[in-house]
């Protein structure tokens, strides 16, 4: 117990600590009396770069960190599948299909982007579902099942790019997932669905544990199994889409950060959740600043940087679990 | 908690695995369910703890367990399946509150000094209370049946279910495990219905037996007046020699395998 409670207290430090280090470093100089002087209105040009670019990306950075994240760790314990995460199993090209749909065609319409991605997302889950389903799921089964219906989705999002040929720049760039530009707007359209999503996932963490005993044990501990797995499948959809709607299809964040939670804190999902909430906003936030300083004038959008790092440890996951 | 089921039939595809199947068990006594592999004792098991669609009726305490909500349901009856999955980095006592899902709702439910009562109940009777803090990855087969056992006793239930709880024990923690069910029996007027693989072990701790070949009930009676020599090579095609001990009490000496039986 008393462990747990030093291992949050680092996770809240690390996540601080990601927030700070983001809104300081970049290619403008900023220091810490900038954000005192934003704290007390006095703004100057440095504080209205803290104020109207690093702030708002940081906590874009931090609500998508989180998201997927919370999405991951949620799929692996209801798939009971450490291979699982939105982006590698499919939901996140389904969200990302209607996502980049509501983008280039109806680009007016971006307050419903969000919801527009949920139905996506929910519709590659639904999907992959049924394909995988054969009297239960295996882990290998639905990654191949994931990987077809990515596949499948993928072309749709290529089509999308080739029609819209004069917008292919911002789309590709949502393709490979990045943060660059995002402010206050993004922030509005990630916040209400990722609060409500984390939210579901809390409420939904006793159900998960539960469902860790095998459908069987659950349902004579009196869980309703296919009822709280459509829930659940909905609440990581939700934030999946969440998370594409503002970063685009950005990779393995919700892989590895809910690994390295229960490698720390264990499996009881009402103690993984939150550290992976935290270590989501965590990790995304420090990647994005390395994305965004370590070519400096150049930036990389953060996702080649989280693929780079989540691949191999996808491979690494694959040879030990399946 | 008296338990009967009426006209039980179930399919597996088109396979029939049980066919017509009746069969009362008594309040508060031990019944052990025998049989050869695939005989259906599992799914009569499961049938009983309203697991399957199976055709027919089952009653508890004479009411139909389809007109009972899955969460009292679930307070009422323990269910052990034959391989428990669970993260093995939980500890005994975390798995124990498991066990207290069925008091939970959504929100809440029942207060934790309720819920503790129940788990330090479970951990007693299931033998694992010095080992409460220890993590499942760090026992030993008969202590991990134990464990399980705990979590399945700490909805505090009515009637047990146990299918084949001493499958891959040693015969030390085979007879643990049975001698902590005779003692839930006894001290806490459980009733209990098991699937069980040795028919000695049905002898020295069932109250009764019902023997199943085929889908279909073979005989039920108490398990030393059941379990002939005729009804052994009969239902498992096995000869066998039945010896007294000085005790008095009855040992199947299985001999061989008649095939082609």
């Amino acid at each position: 117990m008393k462990k747990d409670f030093l291992y949050f207290i680092g996770f809240v430090i690390l996540a601080v600590g990601g927030f700070f280090i983001s809104i300081l470093l970049g290619s403008a100089e900023i220091t810490f009396n900038n954000v005192i002087n934003l704290y007390y209105g006095e703004v100057g040009t440095k504080e209205q770069i803290l104020l109207n670019i690093r702030l708002p990306r940081t906590i874009v950075a931090a609500l998508v960190g989180m998201s997927l994240a919370v999405s991951g760790g949620v799929l692996q314990g209801i798939m009971k599948n450490p291979l699982a995460d939105p982006h590698i199993i499919g939901i996140s090209s389904g969200a990302g299909l209607c996502g980049i749909f509501v983008l280039l065609s109806y680009p007016e319409a971006i307050n419903f982007v969000t919801p527009i991605a949920f139905i996506g997302a929910m519709g590659a889950a639904v999907l992959i579902y049924i394909l995988a389903y054969k009297g239960g799921i295996r882990p290998v089964r639905m990654i191949l099942a994931g990987v077809a219906v990515s596949a499948f989705l993928g072309a749709g999002i290529s089509a999308m790019l080739i029609f819209y040929s004069d917008r292919a720049q911002s789309a590709l760039l949502f393709m490979v997932g990045g943060l660059s530009a995002r402010s206050w707007p993004h922030v509005e359209i990630i916040l209400p669905y990722a609060a409500l999503g984390i939210f579901f996932a809390i409420l939904g963490a006793r159900t998960l544990n539960i469902l860790q005993l095998g459908d069987e044990s659950a349902k004579s501990l009196g869980v309703s199994v296919e009822k709280s797995r459509l829930f659940l499948t909905a609440t990581a959809a939700l934030l999946a889409a969440s998370a594409v709607s503002v970063a685009g299809l950005l990779g393995f964040i919700g892989l590895i950060v809910p690994h390295a939670a229960r490698l720390l804190i264990g499996s009881d999902f009402k103690k993984l959740i939150p550290a992976s909430a935290l270590l989501g906003a965590a990790t995304l936030t420090i990647a994005d600043t390395v994305a965004r300083v370590a070519f400096s004038p150049t930036e990389l959008p953060v996702g080649i940087l989280t693929a780079i790092l989540g691949a191999p440890f996808f491979l690494y996951l694959l040879r030990r679990e399946v | 908690m008296n338990v009967e089921a009426k006209h039980i039939s179930y399919y597996a595809g088109k396979k029939p695995i049980l066919t017509d199947i009746s069969v009362k068990f008594e309040t508060g006594r031990i019944t052990a369910i025998l049989g050869p592999n695939g005989a259906g004792k599992s799914t009569l098991l499961r049938g009983i703890a309203n697991l399957i669609d199976y055709k027919g009726d089952i009653f508890l305490d004479n009411t139909d367990i389809k007109d009972i909500k899955r969460k009292i349901f679930a307070q009422k009856v323990g269910f052990l399946p034959q391989h428990l999955e669970a993260p093995k980095d939980l500890t005994v006592e975390e798995l124990a509150f498991y066990g207290r899902h069925p008091y939970r709702s959504f929100f809440g439910g029942e207060d934790e000094k309720t819920a503790k009562k129940a788990v330090e109940f479970a951990l007693h009777s299931a033998k694992v209370f010095h080992l409460r803090n220890r993590r499942l990855k760090d026992l030993s087969g008969g202590e991990r049946q134990r464990a399980n056992l705990a979590m399945t006793l700490s909805g505090t239930p009515a009637l047990l279910l146990l299918d084949e709880p001493t499958t891959y024990l040693d015969i030390s923690h085979q007879l643990e495990v049975m001698e902590i069910v005779k003692e839930l029996n006894f001290k806490n007027n459980i009733t209990v219905i098991m699937v069980l693989h040795d028919l000695n072990h049905a002898i020295r701790y069932a109250d009764s037996a019902v023997i199943i070949k085929s889908g279909e009930i073979y005989k039920t009676g108490k398990p030393a007046e059941i379990l002939t020599k005729e009804t052994i090579l009969k239902v498992f095609g096995v000869d066998s020699e039945i010896v007294k001990t000085a005790g008095g009490e009855s040992v199947i000496v299985a001999k061989k395998p008649i095939f082609g039986k």
